[in-house]
């Protein structure tokens, strides 16, 4: 399935980050085939990148607004798994 | 709670500030560069106040608007006023509804002071009821008729409720940095809001025009506009939708936010800026004005301007969405198309004053009717108090006038120059006067101009240069300006120490008065003799006093600083009646209040502080005292004198070094400016506290000073009497007997004494006696000041006398007679709070010998009174008995109770009857 990033304005104060991870959660326990995979947080930038694993970005959206997920742009993502000690992908 | 992107810190710092605000005094700064964010923060705060439960008084400075009087003042009372006017006291109440328009402006102009001392007091009343915050957004803008009351209250809100804030762009120019001028710095908080990140940008433009950059993108626009949010927008438009500018492409767009903003207007519709220039050109734009200027509905053209952001329509009207819109839009069109504008606007709007701005601002060639209409509109403004403001449209109607109106041309001027002079300008007043007096032929405008520079000379301490101005116009005057002008001369010429010249210049004043048969001036011209008169040390000024107060009965005049009465006050201060000062200075205080003039109220509330000092009343006269100095700051005027008390009362109350330190800076002022009379006055005040300290050395250095300028400027007044006997007594304690000697001669040299001054005579030549070694001579001048002292005259007084005579009745070796009369001196010390010469009277006992009085053992004036008193009589009685002062008697009696051990007169019957 597809993966996608989702930026999105997080405030680098008080409990906004841990609120925003919850939305996230919750845009994916109520999206259709919607997988949360992890937030990176860019305290400097006070901005936040979801990734999620979704059929498409529309359902990223439908799940975002379920969940009152604000963000700014949703992107498709290709992960690069890190290499293991020998070189070689697992 | 209302959030705004990226401004998580700034509002945690404004809800900080509005929870301390209900406890303490502060004022939140909030300042930055335009488009920064300071009026999104300012707004937020104000619905934080509401919901917190804060009332809210706001208003904002417009730089459209800085011409025009009270706008400002206007925006903050006009709603929250009309609930609690009838709690203010009618002076203040008037002078606030004068400014909102709810009340016709009285027949003479209101005191800009008695403005600043009612908005102070409204707030402070609006507070009570409910905490209240005062926000300002803008303040650089803020015109200087609501600049200078502002300021005046925010150097002295001291209670919480009340919590301020202040928005300020930084690099802007501005008539009301005034407002923030002396500010308590540890009562201001200074908040300043950062650059936005990168993603706080990213979700404004994206809320804001739809877009959403890719990160390198945003980033670019995020370092181009360097955080600012308004300058990023209007970087985004510019742009326009992502993708952005492509990786390595430079901005395609302007450097300067008023570029981008001028570009941004420049792809609105024709007719939509048409209305958007009448807006700009408003101070309040409202739908109605506008409608009627553009001649249509405007709202259809707006909707572009709102779709855009630039301008927002609500209850009030149109209002932009940024400053600096408003100040694009303006500036975009010719010089010929702002005039027609203004034009059309001066056609429509209804505030004379508004309407007089518009008419100048249409016009570039001289015209009777709009030079006419702006005279009026200027005298108005005068009226109401916006002195600032009544200058510059005296002085538009000046540039307006036609060359052939060379009459009303020197008319408006000289207005001009007064009202300027009355707000303080100084600078712009003489660059009017100056060239009239160069210009204008010998007349009647010719005295006029030369009188008025005289003042202004005067009043920045030039005096040779004025006294040359006003004898130049005598040359040419009529009998009424001779003696307006002689009387001016007589005041300044007392000031700078003359005392002899001063009666001339007084003398000639009544006889030009008594020619030109104006019974004003007549009676200003007594008045102004008589005070000159008592100064020189004159008997007979009383006869002139008299015939003054016999004309002023008769008189339509508002009371001043030359009225009759105010004269006779300051005599009566000056001749040391106490009790007609106190009571004659409470009235024209009343009078003042009344009538809104401060400077009358300053000089009203100055003299009956004195008279309360020298009552002994010393908690009322420091209330007196820091209201006279709030005065000192809303006229700009008189801080010498009123520094000069303060550091009496500071010194009295036990603060001696910071009292002298006071001193010698007042002193080096005065010499500076050449104000002898203050100096004076500062000198003797000196020599008195240094006295008081026991250091009898430097007493008697300073009041030899005093003594050496009085003598060189001719003062011969009461209250120098005083400070030479002061002089005796210090320069004997410091050992100096011929400068003692000396000043006895001098005293000599002031003619007879009036009967009040014996003690005081007695005293200082006992002083001497004592000094030498003449113990039982001077035992007996003191006895004799004691006996002649009336009780309820100047108590510190009867205390130094005490204190005087308890000190040789020690050095007699009489110790139950000094230790007795010493307590005397310390009791009338206590019960007055002279700290510094109770501490005196107390070192004074301690160095008497012998078995002092055990705990329960009654002195035997403590026991004659503790007698009378069992037997029931009351603690008059008991003081007339005795010839002492009522409060001696109470004063006593708390010792008696304390050494007895009981609590009430019938305990103390009891224990007196018990003992047998």
């Amino acid at each position: 399935m597809p993966m996608f990033l989702v930026e999105s304005y997080g405030a680098n104060h008080g409990e906004a980050f841990a609120e925003a991870r919850e939305r996230a959660l919750r845009a994916a326990e109520l999206g259709i085939d919607v997988r949360y995979v992890r937030t990176t947080f860019l305290p400097q930038d006070e901005t936040l990148l979801h990734v999620f694993e979704a059929p498409s970005a529309d359902a990223i959206r439908r799940a975002g607004g379920l969940a009152a997920l604000a963000f700014e742009r949703i992107v498709e993502a290709i992960e690069v798994p890190a290499l293991d000690p020998r070189g070689e992908q697992p | 709670m209302r959030t705004v992107v990226g401004r998580d810190r700034e509002f945690d710092a404004i809800r900080a500030f509005l929870d301390a605000g209900r406890e303490d005094a502060r004022i939140l700064l909030i300042e930055g560069e335009a488009g920064i964010g300071k009026t999104t923060l300012w707004r937020g705060a104000i619905e934080e106040a509401r919901e917190h439960g804060y009332e809210v008084l706001a208003c904002a400075g417009v730089k459209s608007e800085m011409h025009l009087s009270f706008s400002a003042l206007r925006d903050l009372l006009a709603d929250a006023f009309p609930a609690i006017a009838e709690e203010l006291p009618t002076p203040q109440r008037r002078a606030i509804a004068t400014v909102l328009g709810l009340e016709d402006p009285p027949p003479h102009p209101t005191d800009p002071g008695a403005i600043a001392f009612a908005f102070l007091s409204t707030l402070r009343v609006l507070a009570m009821r409910a905490p209240t915050l005062l926000a300002v957004d803008d303040v650089q803008w803020l015109e200087p008729a609501s600049a200078a009351p502002i300021g005046y209250a925010l150097r002295r809100l001291d209670t919480g409720r009340l919590p301020v804030i202040l928005c300020r762009r930084t690099e802007e120019p501005g008539t009301g940095g005034a407002a923030l001028e002396q500010l308590d710095r540890e009562r201001l908080h200074v908040l300043r809001p950062e650059a936005l990140t990168v993603g706080a940008l990213g979700r404004i433009l994206h809320d804001r025009l739809g877009y959403a950059y890719p990160r390198p993108a945003l980033a670019r626009l995020h370092e181009a506009s360097a955080g600012n949010p308004l300058y990023a927008l209007e970087l985004a438009r510019a742009l326009g939708r992502p993708a952005g500018p492509a990786a390595g492409a430079a901005l395609p767009v302007p450097k300067t936010l008023r570029e981008l903003v001028d570009t941004h207007l420049a792809a609105l519709p024709a007719e939509t800026i048409a209305v958007l220039e009448l807006a700009s050109a408003l101070p309040r734009p409202s739908l109605a004005v506008v409608r009627a200027a553009f001649g249509h509905d405007p709202l259809p053209f707006l909707e572009p301007a709102v779709a855009g952001q630039i301008v927002d329509i609500d209850d009030d009207g149109v209002r932009f969405v940024h400053p600096l819109f408003k100040a694009a839009v303006y500036g975009r069109g010719t010089a010929a198309r702002r005039r027609d504008l203004h034009r059309r606007l001066a056609e429509v709007v209804s505030d004379p004053e508004e309407g007089a701005r518009h008419l100048a601002l249409a016009t570039d060639a001289a015209d009777h009717d709009v030079a006419a209409a702006l005279e009026d509109a200027a005298s108005r403004t005068r009226v109401h108090g916006a002195r600032a403001v009544a200058a510059e449209l005296f002085e538009a109607s000046v540039r307006l006038t036609p060359a052939g109106d060379a009459a009303g041309r020197t008319r408006r001027t000289l207005a001009a120059a007064a009202a300027g002079f009355e707000a303080g300008e100084t600078d712009r007043a003489l660059a009017l006067l100056e060239p009239l007096v160069e210009n204008l032929p010998d007349g009647r405008e010719r005295v006029e101009a030369r009188w008025r520079l005289g003042m202004v000379l005067a009043d920045t301490s030039r005096y040779d240069q004025a006294m040359r101005l006003w004898w130049e116009a005598l040359e040419t005057s009529d009998d009424a300006a001779s003696a307006d002008i002689r009387r001016v001369m007589a005041v300044m010429t007392v000031y700078s120490g003359n005392t002899d010249q001063a009666l001339e210049h007084a003398d000639h004043a009544v006889v030009a008065a008594e020619a030109s048969g104006d019974p004003e001036c007549l009676a200003y011209a007594l008045s102004t003799r008589a005070l000159v008169g008592l100064l020189a040390g004159e008997a007979s000024y009383r006869s002139f006093l008299d015939r003054a107060l016999a004309i002023e009965p008769s008189l339509d005049a508002a009371p001043s600083l030359w009225s009759p009465t105010t004269a006779m006050a300051e005599c009566a201060r000056f001749a040391f009646e106490i009790d007609e000062a106190h009571v004659l200075w409470q009235r024209v205080l009343e009078q003042a209040v009344e009538a809104g003039d401060a400077e009358l109220e300053w000089w009203a509330t100055f003299g009956l502080a004195r008279a309360e000092l020298l009552r002994g009343d010393l908690a009322r006269a420091k209330e007196l005292s820091d209201v006279t100095f709030e005065l000192s700051d809303a006229i700009g005027r008189w801080r010498l004198p009123a520094e000069t008390l303060r550091a009496e009362i500071d010194a009295l109350e036990g603060r001696s070094p910071e009292a002298q330190a006071a001193l010698r800076a007042v002193i080096a002022e005065a010499d500076r400016l050449g104000e002898k009379r203050w100096a004076w006055q500062a000198r003797a005040a000196f020599g008195r506290v240094a006295l008081a300290d026991g250091d009898a050395s430097s007493a008697a250095d300073e009041l030899r000073a005093a003594r050496r300028l009085g003598a060189e400027a001719g003062f011969r007044h009461p209250g120098v009497l005083r400070a030479v006997t002061d002089e005796v007594e210090a320069a004997a304690a410091a050992g100096r007997l011929d400068q003692a000697e000396e000043a006895l001669v001098a005293l000599d040299g002031l003619g007879k004494p009036p009967p009040w001054a014996e003690p005081f005579l007695l005293r200082a030549r006992g002083a001497v006696l004592a000094s030498r070694g003449e113990l039982a001579e001077a035992e007996t001048l003191l006895q004799r000041a004691l006996a002649l002292h009336p009780p309820s005259f100047l108590p510190v007084h009867q205390g130094r006398t005490l204190l005087a005579l308890g000190s040789v009745l020690r050095r007699m070796r009489r110790r139950t007679a000094a230790r007795e009369t010493l307590h005397r001196a310390l009791a009338l010390f206590e019960e007055v709070g002279a700290t510094p010469w109770a501490g005196q009277a107390r070192a004074e006992i301690g160095r008497i010998g012998g078995r002092p009085s055990a705990s329960g053992e009654l002195t035997p004036s403590e026991r004659r009174i503790a007698e009378l008193v069992a037997e029931g009589r009351t603690n008059k009685e008991v003081a007339a008995i005795l010839v002492v002062a009522d409060r001696t008697i109470e004063s006593a009696l708390t010792q008696i109770y304390r050494k007895l051990g009981v609590r009430s007169r019938t305990e103390l019957a009891r224990k007196l009857g018990s003992a047998g």
